[in-house]
């Protein structure tokens, strides 16, 4: 089986902010990495193609799309296309998972209808965690689940999850999706996978994207286990990089820098987000617009961020008893209490009101 | 430091005058309009040059306009000076050219030792007096009744001293630095009052987009919907067209009812007509049965008429045997009464008459008889008559019931045999139509499995068939037909119309994706802009409160001095002078000992405090640096005799090594500064044109 999910079709990219033409570029490369899936699938010659939510984006979804994907669907006619519902696109009234006539190999598997079964070969399919069906030892279980496994941190994470209720399902393979970057989440029992989206979407989703491709086998004594590898398939990578502008004193030298650092990381095809650190001479200030339109040749998309400081020696400073050397000492109070309030926001903040503060002392204005 | 020379090549009303200053006190002299206050703005020019552009609010035309030479063409002049450290410079400018120049003693021009700045030209003054055209306005240079200083000068005057004092950069100014980070708030922030600066802007093109994404979220909203109500309607359709197929299956049943209940009540009909034929046959039997009685009677021949027998012969014309034995016994008693006794011809006789009168009484008897016979049989023709016609009546009755049951039949039945027949028929019939009924239920049941609305409910239908009548199974049936073809109708139409709306939706753009990217990065632009707003202002708030502390440190020292000085020019009368954070000052009565503004004092004190405070301004600012020449223009206008010889004697005494020019009108000022001086002192005296 291929086993993919968080497809995201038509979704805004609104990391690429109002770049002209570069979200609508993004949003047919997702078409283009879908139609992968589906030559994966042929190539594969996989029995079930397992889409674990998100596969497009109900508030925005065009009906060309929805006929687009159909049309892939039908192209895999001897596959049978199993979808769950997620939070991007849920089974509500309204949803062309409800509304749209599917080709007959495409199955749903929402609330009214969370199991099926298939022979030849004999599967399962699941879409919940507590299904009251016996277990038949020669058959294929999979289940699939949209959610959030082991997660703490989030306020209402969507569809908790926990290593434990996966381990006691039985299942042979447990499909997952929802979060967008792959990992593989090992229990004491049985390992859930969710492959991630196969084409990123964002900054926070570096490396490489794709889907599982996952064969079980079931021996004669009615033992089963399965091989599972990854695919990666995305056309384009998203990439953090930093920019150590250290004692630059002009454009020209941080655009050199940045430069190659894009280079050293990734190719002209990737997107990147670029923070420039480091102290800089005095005076000096990263001119971002100039910066960007000078490296945006170097890559598909770029972001500039400036954290660049001016070389101010703050020691020295301290130590004068007039306005410039008083407001540094409260400025650093101020800094030094949001640190140990660990609001890492606010000391940020303190942080650029010293400087800015230095710059209105010792320029006399602001260049922003 | 302490101006030596200055020579004045045109400026304003003086022309080619040259005046030579000393340390210590030095009055210019001279009446209303001698150039007193030019000479002043003459040094002011030569030090820091002169200011063009518009006219103050109250008329005056700036400096370098309101000054120009009367006469000539030289619009400058230069001025020798002397530091602390005894490096003599000589500065010599030309407003009208805006050019200045400055040499060393030996005469070597190092101009561009020194700043340049496009509004402040030349910075020579700057470095070599430690402070800038404003501080020296606001502290060195007092001006006739501009003693006291505005709002605005005193915030800023005190913090630059503070600096100028402690740091010895007077260029580090609060004021521009706040004015710099308000100026940044605004231009590319934003602040409450602003609708064009960034922030502004980014909410009101927010504004715009969020008003803009309602259309096409609505109209998507509409496909939505539309299409979810597509779906919903064509299972709706589908419904009702399985319905309308169930209730074809019901009308099945329905029509067998109806068949079935005709049939019965035809069965019935017959059955009745067959009770009723064969109880008319009983009855026509036996009329017929009578009738032929009668008959027979109405037919003897001792009838009278037509009815009974001969009397005499009985009924059947015969004597009776009674009579005969009578008349035998008669006989013989007639032989016994001839042969024997003739008693015995009477008993003949009565013999005789016995069997006569038995035969007349038989007689009478037969006649009773047959008359009643008669009348019997009179009555008898009637009843005869009647049962005749009832024979008649009851075979037309026959005739009729055979005809109804025809009729029922509908087909040509004659008499009980037929009806028999056609009875069993019909209950053949009726059993083929039981049959269908069941059938047709069963059908109808199985195939109306949703249908569970209306009258014929799929689960309750055999109970309303064989419960309901055929009118109301027929009108019910012809309501839901009804109400189902409306709906099919309705449903279509509805369908019809979806499907149109649905067609008519543009295929959709990415409109939506644009408006929310686009949305998206305003929000986060936003964002930072707050950011960096807050940075901003608590940059603003912390260079504020760090100048109001250094103010406050730095006022017990200015109050302090300005006590000292207070005290001084005013002969211990007022001890102690205390400013405010905005620079108001305050003092103790000495009549009441309260705490009073130098405002509500007499317009002399006040003067003389605010005098205090720039002397005590200046003394600090000088105090450890290079020492200032006081510029006193005018200042004891309100000043008594005894103030005037205070103060002069304060001067005099406290600032010996500084430079002080008094500029004044008033001869008793002269006066009196040369007998607190004892002469030691520089008078240069103007005339009206302005010359020595």
């Amino acid at each position: 089986m291929l086993h993919c999910a968080d497809i995201h079709l038509d979704t805004p990219f609104t990391s690429l902010g109002s770049t002209e033409g570069k979200s609508a570029q993004r949003r047919n490369e997702i078409k283009e990495t879908f139609h992968s899936i589906i030559e994966l699938s042929i190539r594969e010659k996989v029995d079930f193609l397992l889409i674990c939510g998100d596969l497009y984006e109900h508030e925005y979804v065009r009906k060309s799309t929805v006929n687009f994907i159909s049309e892939e669907f039908s192209r895999i006619s001897n596959i049978r296309v199993m979808i769950i519902p997620g939070n991007h696109d849920p089974y509500l009234p309204g949803s062309f998972y409800r509304s749209f006539s599917w080709p007959n190999n495409v199955h749903i598997l929402a609330a009214d209808n969370d199991f099926l079964e298939f022979e030849e070969p004999h599967t399962r399919i699941f879409s919940s965690l507590s299904p009251s069906i016996p277990i038949k030892p020669s058959c294929i279980d999979i289940l699939m689940l949209h959610g959030t496994l082991n997660m703490k941190v989030e306020k209402n994470p969507f569809n908790p999850l926990t290593s434990e209720q996966l381990d006691q399902s039985g299942m042979d393979y447990i499909a997952l999706g929802h979060f967008h970057n792959r990992f593989e989440a090992k229990g004491k029992v049985r390992t859930a996978f969710n492959p991630g989206s196969p084409e990123p979407l964002g900054f926070d989703e570096e490396g490489s994207h794709g889907v599982y491709i996952t064969e079980v086998f079931v021996e004669e004594d009615g033992r089963k286990h399965s091989e599972t590898r990854f695919a990666s398939i995305n056309r384009r990578s998203y990439r953090n990089i930093v920019v150590n502008c250290e004692d630059s004193g002009n454009d020209e030298k941080v655009a050199a820098v940045a430069g190659a650092v894009m280079k050293e990381s990734g190719s002209g095809d990737d997107l990147y987000s670029v923070t420039l650190k480091g102290t800089v001479e005095k005076g000096y200030k990263a001119n971002t617009s100039w910066l960007k339109a000078n490296l945006t040749d170097q890559c598909f998309f770029i972001r500039l961020k400036d954290d660049t400081t001016p070389g101010y020696d703050f020691g020295e400073i301290l130590k004068e008893p007039g306005l410039k050397g008083l407001f540094i000492k409260k400025m650093f109070e101020r800094i030094k209490q949001a640190e140990m309030a660990g609001d890492e926001e606010g000391r940020l903040m303190a942080l650029d009101s010293l400087y800015y503060g230095m710059e209105a002392m010792e320029q006399g204005e602001i260049c922003l | 430091m302490f101006i030596e020379l200055l020579k004045i090549n045109g400026f304003g009303k003086i022309t080619g005058l040259s005046i030579k200053l000393e340390k210590g006190l030095n009055i210019i002299f001279g009446g209303n309009e001698s150039g007193k206050t030019t000479l002043q703005w003459f040094i002011r020019g030569m030090l820091f040059g002169l200011k063009g552009g518009r006219a103050s609010r109250d008329g005056l035309p700036a400096p370098l306009k309101r000054y120009l030479p009367w006469s000539g063409n030289d619009y400058g002049g230069s001025m020798q000076y002397t530091l602390d450290n005894g490096s003599s410079f000589r500065v010599d400018r030309d407003f009208l050219r805006n050019s200045a120049a400055v040499y060393d003693a030996t005469y070597n021009n190092i101009t561009a030792n020194f700043d340049s700045g496009r509004d402040r030209g030349l910075m020579f003054a700057d470095r070599h007096l430690g402070l800038n055209d404003i501080c020296f306005e606001k502290t060195v240079l007092i001006r006739q009744m501009e003693t006291r200083l505005d709002d605005d000068g005193s915030g800023e005057l005190i913090s630059r001293l503070v600096n100028i004092n402690q740091t010895g950069q007077e260029d580090l100014s609060f004021k521009k630095a706040s004015e710099a980070l308000k100026e940044a708030l605004k231009k590319h922030i934003g602040t409450d009052r602003t609708t064009t600066q960034p922030v502004d802007r980014i909410a009101a093109r927010l504004a715009e987009l969020k008003a803009a994404r309602k259309k096409p979220a609505e109209k998507r909203s509409c496909m939505i919907s539309a299409g979810s109500e597509l779906q919903e309607l064509v299972i709706s359709e589908s419904r009702l067209k399985k319905r309308k197929v169930y209730l074809e299956t019901v009308k099945e049943s329905i029509d067998a009812k109806k068949q079935l209940e005709e049939e019965s009540v035809r069965h019935s009909k017959l059955c009745e007509a067959a009770g009723k034929l064969e109880e008319t046959d009983r009855e026509l039997f036996t009329a017929n049965e009578e009738l032929k009685k009668f008959q027979k009677i109405n037919n003897s021949p001792d009838a009278g008429e037509k009815s009974g027998a001969s009397p005499k012969q009985g009924a059947d014309g015969k004597i009776p045997p009674v009579a005969l034995l009578l008349f035998g016994a008669a006989g013989a008693a007639a032989i016994l009464g001839l042969l024997f006794h003739p008693a015995w011809l009477v008993a003949s006789a009565i013999l005789i008459c016995a069997a006569v009168l038995f035969i007349k009484n038989q007689d009478n008897n037969k006649k009773a008889l047959l008359q009643l016979q008669k009348t019997d049989a009179h009555s008898n023709l009637q009843l005869y008559e009647q049962r005749m016609q009832k024979v008649i009546a009851l075979n037309g009755r026959i005739k009729d019931i055979c005809s109804e049951a025809s009729m029922a039949l509908g087909k040509q039945m004659e008499g009980m045999e037929g009806l028999t027949a056609a009875i069993s028929e019909k209950s053949a019939v009726l059993v083929l139509l039981e049959q269908k009924l069941r059938n047709g239920l069963n059908a109808a049941c199985s195939s109306g499995a949703d249908c569970e609305s209306g009258f014929f409910a799929a689960s309750t239908l055999k109970d309303v068939i064989y419960r309901s009548s055929p009118n109301w199974l027929k009108d019910s049936w012809d309501y839901e037909v009804e109400r189902v073809n409306d709906g099919l109708v309705q449903t279509a139409l509805k369908i019809k119309e979806c499907e149109t709306m649905l067609r008519g939706f543009q295929e959709e753009g990415e409109e939506l994706q644009s408006i929310d990217e686009e949305i998206a990065d305003l929000e986060q632009r936003k964002l930072e802009l707050e950011k960096t707003g807050a940075s901003l202002r608590m940059a603003l708030d912390v260079l504020t409160e760090a100048s109001r502390e250094i103010r406050c440190s730095f006022a017990p020292l200015l109050n302090s001095e300005m006590s000292r000085i207070i005290a001084g020019i005013t002969g211990g009368r007022y001890i102690e002078l205390k400013a405010d954070d905005s620079l108001s000052l305050n003092a103790v009565s000495p009549e009441s000992g309260h705490v009073r503004g130098a405002m509500a004092l007499s317009g002399g004190t006040a003067d003389q405090m605010y005098l205090a405070l720039r002397l005590a301004l200046s003394d600090l600012l000088s105090k450890d640096k290079e020492s200032l020449p006081l510029l006193l223009d005018e200042v004891f206008s309100q000043y008594d005799d005894k103030r005037i010889h205070k103060t002069l004697e304060y001067l005099f005494n406290e600032h010996m090594g500084r430079q002080v020019i008094l500029f004044t009108c008033k001869e008793r000022e002269v006066e009196t500064a040369v007998s607190v001086t004892g002469g030691r002192l520089n008078v240069v005296r103007l005339d009206e044109n302005g010359r020595w």
